[in-house]
């Protein structure tokens, strides 16, 4: 049975590949760039096997081993969406043995790229441990313990995840808790950008993990190395007993999925909702409906109101390096958050899904629909751009850039708003459809959604290269440059934006039922 | 048929999805007032037709007119005729009922004023008046359906289109729907819908037209198609196919 399972991902996988180009496109950049990475960790875990000091290679070893614990935690909630193939819920109707499934899709998160680059990297810390013989079966064994956190923590993340994100109390809570893993970046950048990398440093925060749970399996072998047989017996007795317990956990959270598996639907009212809303108060006409319906659905759907948190946020990421002194950072910080805010309604239509026939079917004016759509980012970027432009000079740069900030940061949310209006109406790719979590992945879309990304992002950065040549003159101490900024920021970007919605509109118009069939076929 | 008593007008509409043709130079008139009811086994193209006639899927050959206007080449004067209940497309459903019908008001370039009276009558013949609060993806199936088919009719449309109204609706739903749609057609406006139930149209259409295969195998008057048999024989006896069970003896537990 779990030999079936293993199949069954490998199916899934190649089935994946066959269905579209683009994901075979996807997958070799990601065996380019995985592959790239993991040669540069086992080449330096091998050269770690034959550095003198055994106690740096033990500290790095269990520092990189908990890296990658957390990792395998945090990144496919984080980054890259979790992958519903070997979703539990779809075995609930399955007669097989419970112990089984959840051996079988713990040990199927290992295909794939990332189980198989982890593989790579944890047989390379064995050869790290091949210092002596006890040591290197201490390597193997902490090896295989290692390997089985990473990935029943990876399942457990994911299941809890789904089940906390599907209840709406539990999104504002996930809301916090993304602001407070982005606050905690913070203090950790800061750290490395002291340049406070030190062997002396490593060593210690090494001696700190190697007695947490991230670092017991990979400190073992060192310990063996070192000597100290007692700590190195203790260790691995804890990691086999951590695999035993997360086994357990994960074991408990598949029965509770599979005994129920849709009690992850929306319940309860969900507050007092009355009237018409955002409705009532915008203009009874086609735009102003669109713009009410766009603000309702921010306000409403996860999977707009999370990106939107995150975008409002992340350019305050800035401010890290910018209280660090960096003048380039604090100025930055408008233009890309005007990037992101106008670059990131490119996608728009492909939230729609296929209730997008309601603008299909009413026949709705290519303007009005480009438009409306754009009215709560509009909103966010009257807000968030002057207000990162101001916190600049307020917190120690310069005031004289100012103007320059503001243009560049009107210009670069103007340009891509404009280009949003064109992709919007050409191409679209698929994202979680309505009821998803935010955080799901479409699998074989990445190539598709990489290149609209790309050819998006680039777009916008040329429609606003004129103001962003000027801005960057005025940093570069042309004070001329940062009026001049304000002057054409605005300008070239009303131009953009009335000539990308025109365009826009008249692709809309013709190719309206094009876009809804593509948007079936992603359903 | 003189064109001004035409609804609804195919000639030689054609879809095909890869190697698959899905409608095949389909033909149909829809005679203005009429209740007509489209039906045919799963795969026979009455999704692919009726999407093509409503403007949300552009055939590959072929023209739909509905009262005159294409429907291809003046897309926006003929859409502000039709309302159209699709069948498996989502609604913008993280909007309370309410929400959603004047939506569908005021993307159609209505009054404020219009539109909130209408909506407010809409529902209420619905029965949805005490659910218009609620989010419109907490509602059965049954109210998903009713509130689509409000969102149809909020513009005063002459030519309704509706994909399967009935599917997974409740009796005392069904008995709502078909009362304002026989008012609806009574008083002059086209009723056009498909469905799997031959005793449904049956009873509550006037016209019918058995499509198999991407075209019509047959069309008129409930009384002409059917010819003498039910609409149900007529239409195993046109689209053939076996109805006799082979083999599954294992299936009939009481042989052990």
């Amino acid at each position: 049975m779990v030999a079936h399972l293993l199949r069954l991902k490998l199916h899934l996988l190649r089935n994946g590949l066959r269905r579209s180009p683009a994901a075979l496109i996807g997958m070799v950049l990601g065996v380019l760039y995985g592959g790239g990475i993991v040669v540069g960790v086992v080449s330096g875990l091998v050269a770690l096997r034959f550095v003198p000091d055994a106690e740096l290679a033990r500290a790095l070893v269990v520092v990189g081993g908990s890296a990658m614990v957390a990792g395998w935690a945090l990144l496919p909630v984080v980054l890259f969406g979790i992958d519903p193939t070997l979703d539990p819920a779809r075995f609930a109707t399955f007669a097989v043995r419970e112990r089984t499934l959840a051996l079988g899709l713990a040990l199927g998160a290992l295909v794939g790229l990332p189980g198989a680059m982890t593989v790579v990297v944890v047989l390379a810390t064995v050869f790290t441990g091949t210092r002596t013989l006890v040591a290197a079966v201490a390597a193997l064994l902490g090896g295989a313990f290692g390997l089985a956190t990473c990935i029943l923590v990876s399942r457990i993340v994911a299941g809890a995840a789904a089940a906390v994100l599907a209840t709406r109390r539990g999104r504002d809570v996930a809301g916090i808790g993304g602001l407070l893993v982005l606050l905690s970046l913070g203090p950790l950048a800061g750290v490395v950008n002291d340049g406070g990398i030190t062997v002396a440093g490593i060593k210690s925060l090494g001696r700190v993990l190697a007695w947490t749970p991230l670092g017991w399996a990979w400190a073992a072998s060192g310990d063996v190395v070192a000597g100290d047989w007692g700590a190195a017996g203790i260790r691995l007795l804890l990691a086999g007993a951590l695999c035993l317990v997360l086994f357990a956990v994960w074991e408990r959270l598949l029965v509770a999925v599979l005994r129920n598996p849709h009690s992850t639907a929306t319940g309860g009212s969900g507050g007092a909702r009355h009237g018409l809303g955002l409705f009532a108060r915008l203009p009874a006409t086609p735009t102003g409906a669109i713009a009410a319906r766009a603000g309702t659905y921010w306000l409403r759907d996860p999977r707009f109101n999370f990106p939107a948190i995150m975008t409002t946020l992340l350019p305050a990421g800035l401010l890290i390096p910018g209280l660090g002194g960096s003048r380039f950072a604090l100025a930055a910080m408008p233009l890309v958050s005007a990037y992101l805010i106008g670059w990131g309604q490119h996608n728009d239509v492909g939230y729609d899904s296929t209730a997008f026939w309601l603008h299909v079917s009413s026949g709705v004016d290519g303007v009005a629909d480009r438009v409306g759509r754009l009215f709560p980012s509009a909103v966010l970027a009257l807000v968030c751009v002057p207000g990162y432009a101001v916190l600049g000079p307020l917190l120690g740069g310069s005031w004289a850039l100012l103007p320059a900030t503001l243009g560049a940061g009107v210009g670069l949310a103007l340009s891509g708003f404009a280009v949003a209006s064109v992709t919007s109406a050409v191409k679209q790719y698929a994202v979680p459809v309505p009821g998803e979590s935010p955080f799901s992945s479409r699998p074989g879309s990445v190539g598709v959604t990489f290149a609209v990304q790309t050819v998006c992002g680039g777009a916008v950065v040329v429609l606003s290269l004129p103001v962003l040549v000027l801005a960057g003159l005025a940093f570069f101490g042309w004070h001329w440059a940062a009026w001049a900024a304000l002057v054409v920021g605005p300008v070239v970007g009303v131009v953009a934006f009335v000539g990308g919605v025109r365009l826009g509109a008249s692709l809309f118009r013709r190719r309206q039922a094009d876009l809804l069939q593509d948007l079936v076929g992603m359903a | 048929m003189p064109d001004d008593q035409i609804a609804l007008r195919l000639r030689g509409l054609t879809k095909r999805f890869g190697a698959m043709t899905a409608v095949d130079r389909l033909d149909l008139d829809v005679p203005r007032g009429s209740f007509f009811g489209l039906v045919g086994p799963n795969g026979a193209g009455k999704t692919t037709t009726l999407s093509m006639a409503t403007g949300l899927l552009r055939p590959d050959a072929g023209s739909a007119h509905v009262l005159g206007t294409d429907v291809w080449a003046d897309p926006v004067a003929a859409k502000a005729r039709i309302g159209v209940l699709p069948d498996g497309l989502r609604l913008f459903d993280r909007l309370t009922g309410l929400q959603l019908v004047t939506y569908a008001g005021l993307l159609r370039g209505m009054e404020r004023d219009l539109v909130a009276q209408r909506v407010g009558e809409l529902l209420a013949a619905l029965g949805l008046t005490d659910a218009q609060d609620k989010l419109v993806i907490d509602y059965s199936a049954g109210m998903t359906k009713k509130i689509t088919l409000a969102c149809a009719l909020v513009h005063a449309p002459r030519l309704l289109v509706l994909d399967e109204p009935f599917e997974a609706v409740d009796p005392v739903s069904a008995r709502t729907i078909r009362g304002i749609l026989e008012d609806f057609a009574a008083n002059g406006g086209t009723v056009v819908l498909s469905s799997h139930v031959m005793d449904l149209v049956e009873r509550i259409c006037s016209h019918v037209a058995i499509i198999a295969g991407g075209q019509v195998r047959a069309v008129g008057t409930v009384d002409e198609v059917r010819g003498g048999m039910t609409l149900d024989d007529r239409f195993l006896d046109l689209v053939g196919g076996t109805t006799d069970v082979e083999g599954l003896a294992w299936l009939r537990t009481s042989s052990d």
